[in-house]
């Protein structure tokens, strides 16, 4: 019941109007029963009244005569009247008459509560003489009677007044707003605006509120059904927006993933992956920690690239050399890192291993001596600078020396220009036979070589690879079939062990001690000896 | 015509002529109450005559039984002494009687044609009262009550 009243306007509306009638009409019904029996309590009183004047010229007459018989009859006819209960007329004197409904024994126990009508009586000739006094007792019993039965008809007669129009209401209210509300609500419930269902009017509601009502219900309906429409249509584009991001994502060449400062990565694409030689069924923790195990000796750079990319705000790119895979390929990796947000950073990995090999076959190219294999004047200034910073980091020096061929301009002059480059080519070759693999080897123009011998102080190894490349250059050579030829080398030997040296200086110390050797008879070799200043 | 006047006017003046008999009552109620000289009464108030005529009381003062007596004729002297003694009118008191006569108690005065007849009785009878015109007074009668003081 109470479930209902909470969930059924037509419920609570019924027990409220019916409530409210009910206690409305109680109270008015209680009122009139009041009012109605004190209305007719006065009426019966002044029925009383009425009654007396009726009969007061006649009780005067038999006051006046004293007259029992004429006083008895008034009585009697007084009697006859239902509501009147006793009557006694009386002088102070005397009692003229007396009369009851009931037996005279019982008059001793008259109603206590009685009300009595007493009025005097005067002289029908002198209206100044007070004959005598009637006394008449109404039947309050029978009164009541009355007044409860009219009180009664009338309060019932108002309840059930009431009761009917609290019903009628109550049939209005459901016919009315109640049932069409219903109706309504019933349908919303089961509505599916999705397929583009809309209410439909209920009968005879079309033009009121509750039409008004529906109508706007169905344009809400029709408004989030196009909303919904269109959300789904974003979605779908969106959709393929992800889709194509996705792929370009799954697809691209460069590795794209996030990580963490830590290092660890959170997300990453195949070519991730693929550049990082990881298989896709990775533990997901060697994944996340694959890049820096990748990096392996050079975790410090990243972390540094991380610092610096995540406290400045920049965007910052190294390359780092790797060698991963089974067996150990070398590789390139082009790395670039991008803050994002908060302890989160965008990295681009990509494979430039070919650039750097182009980079470094270009860069070999340029210092290379295109005839001989050796080194050229410009890769003799790399070495030289590079070994400027060798000495400062390891502290041990090494021998220079500088070789002039010994009758290669007549060769050249002799057999051409081809018998020449045959002869340069072979001189090479016995210089890259004789000297470690560390050693260098270059070609400075001309017939002049340099070979650096380093990490070397003894000076009896220098001289004894010196006379080793000149006991082989002095051997004949075929220059085709049928013809030979022979050369010699003359060589000056300085020693570098500090590494303040200036690089003209040691040239001109190694040009002056090889020109000694020429000078002397060539095809020899001598060491430079600083306190020889000839 | 005629008779239409008679008809209609002539109880109409008779109506007029009456009230202004009953409205000047004082001036006309020039009656005398009389008894019987043995009656052993003087003088009576007017209450005691009305008590005697309304049958109230049976006896004179004196002990007499009491004998009044109404004069029907002429009928303006019944009518002027019921007026200014009850203040009633002859139709009223016959009703009062007619009352009285039901119920067995009393009975109306008794009733005399003449002023001779009344005279007659009075003198005659020692309980006897009677209302005359003073005009017709005489020796055999004494007046006990005077409507004019």
């Amino acid at each position: 019941m109470l479930k209902l009243l909470r969930t059924s306007i037509i419920y609570r509306s019924t027990f409220i109007v019916l409530g409210i009638a009910l206690l409305v009409g109680s109270f008015f019904a209680v009122f009139t029963y009041y009012w109605t029996s004190h209305l007719e309590q006065e009426q019966a009183k002044s029925r009383m009244g009425n009654l007396l004047s009726t009969v007061e010229s006649t009780t005067s007459i038999a006051c006046y005569l004293l007259d029992i018989n004429l006083a008895a009859e008034v009585s009697r006819g007084l009697l006859k009247n239902e509501d009147v209960y006793s009557i006694r007329i009386f002088t102070p004197a005397t009692k003229l008459a007396q009369a009851s409904k009931l037996a005279k024994a019982k008059l001793a126990t008259l109603p206590s509560s009685d009300i009595r009508i007493t009025r005097d009586v005067f002289s029908p000739f002198n209206t100044a003489e007070k004959v005598c006094q009637i006394e008449l007792v109404p039947d309050m019993a029978f009164i009541q009677k009355q007044v409860n039965s009219k009180a009664n008809f009338t309060t019932y007669l108002l309840i059930l007044q009431t009761i009917l129009m609290a019903l009628a209401l109550v049939y209005v209210v459901i016919k009315i707003i109640a049932r069409p509300i219903k109706t309504i609500s019933d349908r919303l419930h089961d509505l599916s605006p999705e397929a583009g269902a809309r209410l439909s009017l209920p009968l005879g509601n079309e033009r009121d509120e509750i039409g008004q009502l529906v109508r706007d219900v169905n344009t809400i309906v029709g408004k989030l059904v196009n909303i919904l429409e269109d959300e789904r249509h974003l979605r779908i584009k969106h959709e393929i927006g992800e889709k194509k991001f996705r792929t370009i994502f799954d697809n691209a060449e460069t590795g794209i993933f996030l990580l963490k400062t830590s290092g660890e990565v959170t997300s990453y694409n195949t070519a991730f992956l693929r550049l990082l030689a990881l298989s896709p069924d990775t533990t997901s923790d060697n994944i996340s920690s694959g890049l820096m195990s990748a990096l392996e000796g050079q975790e410090l750079r990243l972390h540094m690239m991380i610092d610096t990319a995540t406290n400045q705000d920049q965007i910052l790119s190294e390359d780092f050399s790797i060698e991963i895979g089974t067996p150990p390929v070398r590789k390139w990796l082009h790395i670039v890192l991008s803050p994002i947000e908060d302890g989160v950073l965008q990295g681009l990995l990509n494979d430039i291993t070919d650039h750097k090999t182009g980079e470094e076959a270009a860069n070999q190219l340029a210092v290379t001596d295109y005839l001989t294999g050796a080194f050229n004047r410009l890769g003799f200034d790399n070495e030289i600078a590079s070994l400027k910073r060798s000495i400062q980091k390891t502290g041990s020096g090494f021998f220079l020396l500088l070789i002039d061929l010994d009758g290669f301009k007549s060769v050249n002059e002799t057999h051409g220009h081809d018998a020449g480059d045959k002869i340069l080519c072979h001189f090479t070759q016995i210089l890259f036979k004789i000297v470690r693999r560390s050693d260098f080897v270059a070609r400075l123009g001309g017939d002049e070589f340099v070979v650096l011998l380093k990490d070397l102080q003894d000076a009896d190894k220098a001289k004894e690879i010196a006379w080793k490349i000149i006991t082989l250059t002095s051997a004949p050579i075929d220059l085709d079939v049928g013809t030979q030829t022979e050369i010699g080398a003359s060589i000056g030997i300085t020693y570098v062990g500090d590494a303040d040296f200036d690089k003209n200086d040691v040239m001109r110390q190694a040009d002056d001690t090889m020109y000694a050797v020429k000078k002397s008879g060539k095809n020899n070799y001598r060491l430079y000896d600083p306190d020889d200043k000839s | 015509m005629k008779t239409l006047v008679h008809r209609a006017l002539l109880p109409g003046l008779a109506l007029v002529l009456f009230i202004m008999v009953g409205g000047n009552q004082a001036f006309c109620a020039d009656f005398v109450v009389i008894a019987n000289p043995d009656s052993g009464i003087e003088k009576m108030s007017k209450d005691d005559v009305v008590n005697i005529y309304m049958g109230r009381y049976r006896k004179l003062p004196s002990g007499i039984k009491a004998m009044p007596i109404d004069l029907n004729t002429p009928i303006s002297e019944k009518t002027k002494f019921y007026a200014s003694m009850v203040n009633k009118e002859l139709p009223e008191i016959n009703s009062y009687w007619a009352r009285l006569t039901f119920s067995g108690q009393g009975s109306p005065p008794r009733q005399a044609d003449s002023v001779e007849q009344v005279l007659e009785i009075v003198s005659n009878n020692k309980g006897a009262i009677a209302y005359i015109d003073r005009k017709k007074l005489d020796k055999r009668v004494k007046v006990i009550f005077d409507s004019t003081p």
